[in-house]
């Protein structure tokens, strides 16, 4: 993310060797996930349902880049860039119930400062965030007005732990909702939440899987993801104009009940069998699903079946 | 490759799974042999019975659904009290090519009114090499149902399936698992495949060629059960029918 030079001029050459030492203890050919893989993919999961319309916040940015442990950075679990912006946020995440502040050389708090000076130095700002599973931590590092985290404007930010993917989807409610929000099922099961989040660890873990440096823009995940058929995942786009007369040809069909629900499209028939089309509504499959329905116009439901999955 | 067959694996059952491996078998041999290994598995099931005329729930998958699952119902359903069919379709999304993240969503369901509590949920596949299709499949049922007893019946398995499924649930749910298998096989082919498992991949071995070509077929099973149940819910509104007007005439 910066170069030797940038830390020449920025007068912290003498770190780089810490920097180049820093580096090599990453996440490259760990075996399983930690806190710092499931602090990202909790923040991809945030960031694509900001993509969505009708977000809260809509209009998130599709420029988003998640690094994992770029060079040449001083807090750098993991660092979120964002396009044109000059603000970096820099995670630094500590799964500790206590935390050694410290003022020397390689204390969290001598690295807030360095991160500081290397990033106004370019140019850029560094947002320091300090992310801990323990809530009282977190609420008295942030009040404790003397510390260097208030002085440099970092934070402290609570974010629990799991020794599982599935124990975040069912017990933290934040990453549950964005969740809901990605999904293009109405009422999802823990079964297919959690397979999202699955496809979000795929993203990371492809990205992080490089070593030091690795990184994925959101545009770049959502688009990789959207490949594949069966992820669920809500388009960009929103809902898909249905032409009346493929609604009406469905619609014709004895026991079948059809529904468009977050540009996927799901059907019912005779209530013991249902489901949702494993490809959205603006892929081209379903271009070729509308085009056979328009010209060979079913009248039941098993000539139909074969396109339902 | 070593294989491990377990106790329920008689002679007959040796030779049937002798039968999935040896490649030159045809696929309408194929269907036979899996809907024998069927009835002999649903055999082993009832020989485990801890309840008389159990209500029982059969999970199945769409390729299984003909051959494997209805050996299975057709043995079970004499000496159960009441049994209903689940049928999945799933997918299967491998993202990035990463195995670890492998995921098998729900595409389409078949499902029979089941009720809230059963005493057997027998969870059918053909074999169990990675386990993520009967994880996606029993997490799902078990969201609406509370089984007391979990039945996990396929021919083959591989040797560590069991530890890697029962490390998925929750301690409340693995105490309820019974692996109803006859061989275990602790060798994976670069492709994922048992070796020898069911004598490679079961969707050509049915004959059905691809994912999506068995995602693309409703099994003779649904069909045949779809009537029967349409038929049921007919008799049952025709005699809540009389039942109604009986109440006014008086």
């Amino acid at each position: 993310m910066y170069t030797d030079a940038q830390v020449g001029i920025a007068g912290l050459a003498a770190h780089l060797p810490y920097l180049g030492n820093h580096a090599r203890g990453g996440r490259a050919g760990r075996a399983g996930l930690d806190y710092e893989d499931f602090y990202a993919i909790y923040r991809l999961a945030l960031a694509a349902a900001a993509m969505l319309p009708n977000a809260p916040n809509w209009g998130g940015n599709a420029d988003l880049t998640f690094w994992s442990q770029p060079a040449n950075c001083f807090v750098d679990d993991i660092v979120l860039t964002e396009g044109v912006l000059t603000e970096d946020e820099h995670c630094q995440l500590k799964n500790a119930a206590s935390l050694h502040w410290g003022r020397r050389h390689g204390s969290l708090s001598w690295c807030i400062n360095q991160q500081h000076v290397l990033s106004s130095a370019s140019g850029r700002k560094a947002l320091c965030r300090i992310v801990n599973r323990n809530h009282k931590l977190v609420r008295k590092l942030n009040n404790a007005r003397s510390t260097a985290l208030r002085l440099k404007g970092a934070r402290a930010v609570f974010f629990p732990f799991h020794a599982k993917l599935e124990g975040y989807v069912r017990n933290y409610r934040p990453f549950r909702r964005a969740l809901e929000a990605i999904i293009a099922k109405e009422r999802p099961s823990h079964n297919e939440l959690v397979q999202v989040a699955t496809l979000l660890r795929a993203v990371w873990q492809d990205a992080a899987a490089g070593g030091a440096g690795g990184s994925v823009t959101l545009e770049q995940a959502l688009q990789r993801l959207a490949q594949y058929a069966g992820t669920y995942l809500r388009p960009i786009q929103g809902d898909y104009a249905l032409t009346t007369d493929f609604t009406r040809i469905l619609g014709g069909i004895p026991g079948l009940r059809i529904r468009q629900y977050r540009g996927y499209l799901n059907w019912v028939y005779n209530t013991r069998e249902s489901g949702t089309l494993s490809y959205s509504c603006h892929s081209d499959r379903f271009v070729q699903f509308e085009q056979w329905v328009l010209t060979h116009r079913p009248t039941d439901f098993d000539q139909l079946a074969g396109w339902l999955a | 490759m070593t294989r491990t067959l377990e106790d329920i694996a008689d002679t007959k059952a040796i030779e049937l799974l002798d039968k999935l491996a040896d490649r030159a078998t045809g696929p309408s041999e194929y269907q036979r042999v899996m809907y024998e290994l069927g009835k002999k598995l649903g055999d082993a099931i009832l020989a485990q019975a801890d309840v008389r005329a159990p209500r029982v729930t059969v999970v199945s998958t769409v390729e299984d659904a003909d051959y494997l699952s209805r050996g299975i119902i057709e043995s079970l359903t004499p000496k159960s009290a009441a049994l209903s069919l689940i049928c999945f379709w799933n997918s299967k999304v491998v993202p990035f090519g990463r195995e670890d993240d492998e995921i098998t969503p729900i595409v389409r369901k078949y499902e029979e009114e089941t009720a809230r509590h059963i005493d057997w949920l027998v969870v059918v596949k053909s074999v169990i090499a990675g386990g993520c299709v009967v994880k996606t499949n029993l997490t799902e049922v078990i969201e609406k149902t509370t089984p007391d007893r979990i039945f996990i019946a396929a021919p083959v398995m591989h040797s560590e399936s069991e530890k890697r499924l029962r490390a998925e649930f929750a301690r409340s749910i693995t105490k309820k698992f019974k692996f109803c298998v006859f061989a275990r096989d602790d060798v994976r082919a670069e492709t994922g495949e048992l070796l020898p498992g069911i004598g490679g991949d079961v969707y050509s071995r049915l004959g059905f060629g691809s994912m999506d070509d068995k995602n693309a077929h409703t099994p003779n099973l649904v069909k045949e059960r779809r009537g029967q149940q349409s038929q049921l819910m007919a008799k049952r509104e025709q005699r809540l029918r009389i039942e109604r007007e009986v109440a006014a005439a008086r």
